[in-house]
């Protein structure tokens, strides 16, 4: 065992997930967090409190969190070939892992959002804040320890996400694990991919909780 | 000019099945440089009518004036920019979590693009005017509540606000942390000529600080007038309840030797010097304490004394008549309760 594992492509893989998983997150935060934070600028007794546009961004992202991902991937491929030029490759893999991710992100997003103290958002208003500062210096600073975290969850969730994306060729450790593993009965790969990942999530899990700790001392 | 001028305000809440009348016909005038009290038991409104003075909440009819300026009727951005010159601090001090002392002090100035440099000096001045000195870089829950609440206090100050609104600033702070704050606000407030709006249940803290006071009752304002005039003579039943509220004793007084029992309050010059010993020697009467005591409302004497008066019933009559012409409140106690006056 482990004499004919083709550690050049366990790296490769490796690379591959990272990049997917890195960009994928970074990506969903962008996208993610101003969905989170107009899911709670716009809820009831909110600052902009609309109940029709609210309602309509929340069935949005319900209905893309509610599609499996695998399903998810393929049906975006007209929509990926747009936007990338291509389906197939890593990059185009990034297309579905952010859409996907996204949604999940923005719900992560707004439930650390709206834990912010009411009253300190009161406070700013009695200072003459407008909305968008209230946004900037208040919403977004006093959350931050939630919105880290769940940045964190997000990305732990894209290292099984994008272990599907082989299946449009994105490659990546999930690629390998299914063609090494799965279709040559080379169970030790498998293995050391499994290894990969649980020690890629271990990792930023760990790094994310410092953080996070690091984040809430100074009480925020 | 008045500071604050609030013309029939009304408020209703139209939000569940019912709607809610908060606020019902209140109009209220504060001066300039005074230190305005408004009390109310829980539930009376007066909180709701504190926080239409900024328009945090908006009422559904009347119109308010701050400074000179009708806010009810400006756009938001303008409003933004008033609200900008009315401090606020609240019971619960709502201080930026993740932001450190100087940085939650210099929130208003960031907010108003004061240049960093500029509002280092400010928050400085601030920190020192409150007695913070030293606690720049703490974060709010490193500090006590008292120190929470002074924090609060220089941010409401920074941008120079012609008004001080308070709602029940003091309502989650220990007795000696009360005063302390209270102490500060009376010290600020004379310094820098600020008017400030008090809420608040507690009759102790009116007492202590207030110029003015308004009650509040379901959402209508009962009684207003100077503060020794309504300690001294509470028109109005919610009044008299919150008065009394400090000093459940003194409502299980009984006669002791068969005499009348009367209590006499009364406020300034009238509660100064031997005034029971003098009226019971003009009238050659005797008089004793069973209750009650000396303080102060604002910075003048207040006395609130339970007494027996023994003697020749004409002549207990003729004591009582002297104190009144002096200016004290008389309540004689009789088996259904105390009766006004003579």
């Amino acid at each position: 065992m482990l004499s004919d594992i083709v550690w050049p492509e366990i790296w490769q893989a490796t690379g591959a997930t990272l990049y997917m998983v890195l960009v994928g997150t970074a990506l969903s935060t962008v996208i993610g967090l101003p969905i989170g934070v107009l899911l709670v600028l716009f809820s009831p007794r909110h600052l902009l409190a609309n109940r029709p546009v609210y309602q309509v961004l929340s069935l949005v992202v319900n209905v893309l969190r509610s599609v499996p991902f695998i399903i998810l991937m393929i049906a975006l491929i007209p929509f990926t070939e747009w936007v990338m030029g291509t389906s197939i490759g890593t990059n185009a893999a990034i297309v579905p892992l952010v859409v996907g991710a996204a949604p999940f992100y923005a719900r992560l997003a707004e439930t650390a959002l709206r834990e912010v103290d009411p009253g300190v958002i009161e406070a700013a208003q009695a200072m003459g804040a407008s909305t968008w500062q209230i946004v900037l210096r208040v919403l977004l600073p006093e959350a931050r320890a939630g919105i880290l975290s769940g940045i964190v969850i997000t990305a732990v969730a894209l290292v099984s996400y994008s272990a599907m994306a082989g299946v449009i060729g994105g490659g990546g450790l999930g690629d390998l694990a299914v063609r090494y593993g799965y279709d040559r009965f080379q169970t030790d790969v498998m293995l050391v991919t499994i290894v990969v990942m649980m020690v890629l999530v271990q990792v930023m899990q760990g790094v994310g909780d410092w953080w996070v700790a690091r984040l809430s001392r100074r009480g925020g | 000019m008045h500071a604050i001028e609030l013309e029939s305000i009304e408020k209703i809440y139209s939000g569940g099945k019912q709607a809610v009348k908060a606020l019902e016909d209140v109009t209220l005038r504060i001066e300039q440089g005074q230190f305005y009290g408004i009390i109310g038991q829980s539930g009376a409104g007066k909180s709701t009518l504190l926080r239409c003075i900024n328009l945090l909440e908006r009422p559904t009819r009347g119109t308010v004036t701050v400074m000179g300026k009708r806010l009810t009727d400006l756009a938001p951005r303008a409003l933004q920019r008033e609200r900008a010159r009315i401090g606020m601090i609240f019971q619960h001090f709502h201080l930026l979590q993740s932001a450190t002392v100087a940085d939650n002090v210099a929130f208003p100035l960031r907010l108003a693009g004061v240049p960093r440099r500029q509002a280092q000096v400010r928050v400085a001045e601030l920190l020192e005017l409150v007695g913070l000195e030293g606690h720049e870089a703490k974060y709010p829950a490193q500090l006590s509540g008292g120190q929470k609440q002074r924090v609060a206090i220089a941010r409401a100050l920074a941008n120079d606000p012609a008004v001080l609104l308070c709602d029940e600033a003091t309502s989650a702070l220990d007795p000696n942390t009360t005063q302390s704050i209270l102490d500060l606000l009376l010290s600020i407030q004379a310094r820098l000529g600020l008017t400030v709006v008090m809420v608040t249940h507690e009759m102790a803290v009116v007492q202590r600080v207030c110029d003015r006071v308004a009650v509040m009752d379901h959402g209508r304002l009962v009684e207003e007038g100077p503060l020794a005039q309504v300690f001294v003579s509470p028109q109005h039943e919610v009044t008299r309840t919150l008065l009394q509220a400090g000093d459940p004793e003194a409502q299980r007084v009984r006669p002791v030797r068969g005499g009348t029992v009367v209590r006499v309050v009364c406020a300034g010059a009238a509660a100064q010097g031997p005034f029971l010993q003098e009226a019971a020697a003009r009238t050659s009467t005797e008089v004793s304490i069973l209750h009650g005591s000396v303080d102060r409302i604002k910075d003048e004497p207040f006395a609130r004394l339970t007494v027996e008066w023994t003697g020749d019933p004409p002549r207990v009559h003729q004591a009582l008549n002297l104190l009144q012409t002096r200016g004290c409140r008389i309540d004689i106690w009789q088996e259904e309760g105390w009766r006004c006056a003579l």
